[in-house]
């Protein structure tokens, strides 16, 4: 079963994702960047649903540490945040190569989730 | 040729009955007087009177003359061979017949050799030994003498020229094209504050350094490689330190450039005078009225004109001192005429410290807070082009009471006589108050719709999934209308936060655009198909008129363009009532791209038409059509489309309908 971490300090989308995921996918939480970090070296998993603005670490710097680890090297990453795409922090953390960028805000659920399946698909 | 003709020449001779050989005419003629002749340095011949003649006699001053290499050679020729043009020949042979003599006759003659030449000849009618009739005559070789006469004639020209041209108004010289003074008058030696001596020969550049940098040598520059005329006025500073105004006509000559000159130094410094007092006239507004009107009742009331026109000016002047707002007034060199009390306040200084000195030797601050050189301040910009800047917010910066910088809320108006400038008015305030609060307001956007769209975007998702889950089959009708209206609203709400967060970026500058090639042509039909549900849904006619099926691409930002262009369609389709239409239009200009929407819809009111831009600005018919705009739309529209270096206008109708044109640049390349 192929594992999923989403990191996102509201609660509300997490259990969201969780119930509409954790039926195919094995799921992981954590509500900050440090501890998603920690919890991304130790599980290594197949997908990060990431959020950039975040208490304690951000998703900026929690994705730059992931990157110089050789455990997070390759690690599938999909930005849901509500700052825009040509927000200056965003931009900053597109080149550490998420594969997604969503808008939460302006995007359908079942759209992020066709596009989750599609990539832990191959 | 010649061949056929010396052939014609001797069968003409042996047709001829009297024809003797000049031989025998030889002894006829005294040796005394052989000697004589041979030894004269003009032409002595006899030849006969036929319209070709030929020679029955001919001294040695006359075959040389001819360039014959010898008597016998010269007198085988046709007298009429030696004129430059034959058939003068018979004309002058008819002449002599008529008259019995020609005097100094100037004739223009070709020798054997082809030389032309002029020759005078005197010839009278005479008859040989033999009865026969013949000319006999003198010639002479006046070339010289006439090149020598063209010469004097020439110099006198040349004196009375140069007398004319020393005692000219105007100064006159020929510079040749290296720049040498090849001719110069007396005026515009003494203009340049040299002798003519100094001058001739010379080199601009060696008598006058620093004369490169004139605009009146780039000019003359000019002139040598164009060949056009130039005028122009130009200062220039002399040796000694002195300045002087000449009025300037360069003209292309044979020899290099002809410059004339006219020294307009008492005329500037009239002008200067004259346009400084205009201008305190000016600005203290109606007083030069005021001083007609009270010249004309001089006559009548002397004294109570006099106490009028010091009242008016009294009153006028108390107007601008007391003006809430900074007034600083200018003449046409820029140096400060007047400061009024708000003024003075702001910039903590009095007038009597200020009037005199150039408005430029207080420095202005950028919004970057660098100071603005003095060539680029914007009032340097106002007297030259007579164009009013601003109301300008916050772009220029002064330096105030405690050396405090200051943001600026500035005007700068011309002022103009009879179409000349003759000084500019800056009235300016403080507005680091504004500035402040509209910092505060975009920040505060920026922080509050972000805080929002979380909560937005959490219940958007969670009403999504109540609806894939199938939660929405067991609830009553009413109950999935009502959560209907929930999932609405919610979108109405996330719809504002996202144009405040729009604003609020572009408020705040941060604004990444991300320029592509686009076909623009093809984005349009793009969006008006994403946008024809929403007008079938209200019965509009929603028609899209381009002119040509591709345009040359343009450098935008595709999804900002995007969303303008739907912006005005769907603000079109919001103010059409049913049964109306909309129309997109394109078209490309030389330099530029058009794109217009057309609505018959409910038009906008004449007195909403300027504040339609403006942000949260919503008309009251807007407002009874659709209570749910934000009035944030347009603005966006308009700041972008600006933003790109183009244009948005409207034109509108109450109850007839509107039209929103956008114009783009069509170059590529407008980038940050």
């Amino acid at each position: 079963v192929k594992k999923i971490l989403i990191i996102e300090d509201e609660p509300a989308y997490a259990r969201l994702l969780s119930d509409k995921l954790g039926h195919s996918y094995e799921m992981l939480y954590a509500p900050d960047g440090k501890k998603g970090l920690s919890l991304a070296l130790q599980q290594q998993p197949d997908l990060i649903l990431l959020d950039v603005r975040m208490p304690k670490m951000d998703g900026m710097a929690m994705l730059k540490q992931l990157r110089k680890d050789k455990r997070g090297k390759e690690t599938k990453v999909i930005l849901l945040t509500n700052l825009e795409a040509n927000d200056k922090i965003v931009i900053q953390v597109s080149k550490d190569l998420p594969t997604y960028y969503f808008v939460k805000s302006d995007v359908e659920f079942e759209y992020i989730l066709e596009k989750i399946q599609d990539l832990l698909r191959d | 040729m010649k061949t056929t003709t010396n052939t014609q020449t001797n069968n003409s001779i042996h047709s001829l009955k009297d024809r003797r050989p000049p031989r025998e005419s030889l002894p006829r003629i005294n040796d005394q007087y052989q000697t004589l002749v041979n030894n004269l340095s003009v032409g002595v011949y006899r030849n006969t009177p036929g319209p070709k003649g030929h020679f029955l006699e001919a001294n040695t001053a006359i075959v040389e003359m001819f360039e014959a290499p010898s008597k016998e050679e010269f007198l085988r020729h046709n007298v009429s061979d030696l004129y430059a043009n034959p058939k003068q020949r018979k004309l002058i042979a008819a002449k002599i017949i008529k008259r019995g003599f020609v005097m100094g006759e100037q004739l223009d003659l070709v020798t054997l050799k082809g030389r032309k030449f002029i020759g005078a000849v005197t010839a009278t009618a005479a008859k040989d030994q033999y009865g026969n009739a013949c000319f006999d005559g003198i010639i002479e070789d006046i070339t010289e003498q006439k090149e020598a006469a063209e010469v004097l004639r020439r110099m006198e020209v040349q004196i009375w020229l140069e007398r004319t041209l020393d005692h000219m108004v105007s100064g006159c010289q020929i510079i040749s094209p290296d720049f040498r003074y090849a001719y110069i008058n007396q005026v515009a030696a003494k203009q340049g504050r040299k002798t003519k001596d100094e001058l001739l020969g010379r080199k601009m550049t060696e008598v006058y350094p620093g004369i490169e940098q004139t605009k009146m040598f780039s000019y003359l520059k000019r002139c040598m490689k164009n060949r056009k005329i130039y005028t122009m006025d130009n200062e220039f500073e002399f040796p000694d330190g002195k300045k002087g105004w000449f009025e300037l006509k360069i003209e292309p000559v044979p020899e290099g450039a002809l410059i004339f000159s006219t020294d307009i130094s008492k005329r500037k410094r009239y002008e200067a005078a004259a346009s400084t007092r205009n201008q305190q006239l000016e600005t203290l507004n109606k007083v030069q009225e005021d001083t007609k009107q009270a010249l004309l009742n001089v006559m009548e009331d002397l004294e109570k004109a006099k106490d009028k026109l010091e009242l008016e000016k009294v009153k006028d002047r108390a107007i601008l001192e007391n003006v809430g707002e900074g007034l600083i007034a200018v003449d046409a060199s820029g140096k400060v005429i007047m400061v009024n009390r708000a003024a003075e306040t702001l910039l903590g200084q009095r007038e009597a410290a200020i009037r005199g000195k150039k408005i430029t030797d207080m420095p202005m601050l950028d919004a970057e807070e660098r100071v603005i050189p003095r060539a680029r301040r914007p009032i340097h910009t106002v007297l030259k082009n007579g164009k009013t800047i601003g109301p300008s917010f916050a772009e220029y910066y002064f330096i105030g009471q405690d050396k405090r910088k200051f943001p600026l809320g500035i005007t700068i108006t011309p002022i103009k006589l009879d179409n000349k400038i003759i000084g500019a008015i800056e009235v300016f305030r403080d507005v680091s108050k504004e500035q402040e609060i509209d910092k505060a307001k975009t920040e505060f956007v920026s922080i509050a719709s972000h805080q929002l769209r979380t909560p937005l975007g959490i219940a958007k998702w969670y009403l999504e999934a109540v609806e894939e889950e199938g939660y929405l089959d067991r609830l009553p009708k009413a109950g999935r209308d009502y959560l209907d209206q929930v999932y609405k609203s919610n979108e109405r709400v996330l719809k504002v936060v996202r144009e405040l967060l729009s604003i609020s970026r572009i408020d705040q500058g941060h604004v990444k655009d991300e320029p592509k090639m686009t076909d623009l042509a093809r984005l349009v039909k793009d969006i008006v198909h994403e946008m024809s549900p929403v007008a079938t849904g209200k019965n509009i006619r929603l028609g899209l008129k381009v002119k040509r099926a591709r345009y040359p691409d343009i450098y935008i930002d595709q999804l900002r363009l995007h969303e303008v262009v739907q912006n005005l369609i769907a603000n079109a389709l919001e103010y059409t009532l049913s049964g109306g239409q909309v129309v997109v239009t394109m078209h490309k200009k030389p330099s530029e791209l058009v794109i217009s929407v057309t609505d018959n819809g409910i038009g906008i009111a004449e007195k909403d038409q300027a504040r339609l831009f403006g942000k949260f600005f919503r008309s009251e018919k807007a407002a009874l059509q659709n209570p749910d705009g934000s009035g944030l739309g347009l603005y966006l529209v308009k700041s972008y489309v600006e933003g790109w270096g183009g244009k948005i206008t409207v034109l509108s109708h109450e109850s007839k309908g509107s039209t929103f044109t956008i114009t783009l640049p069509s170059k590529k390349g407008r980038q940050k």
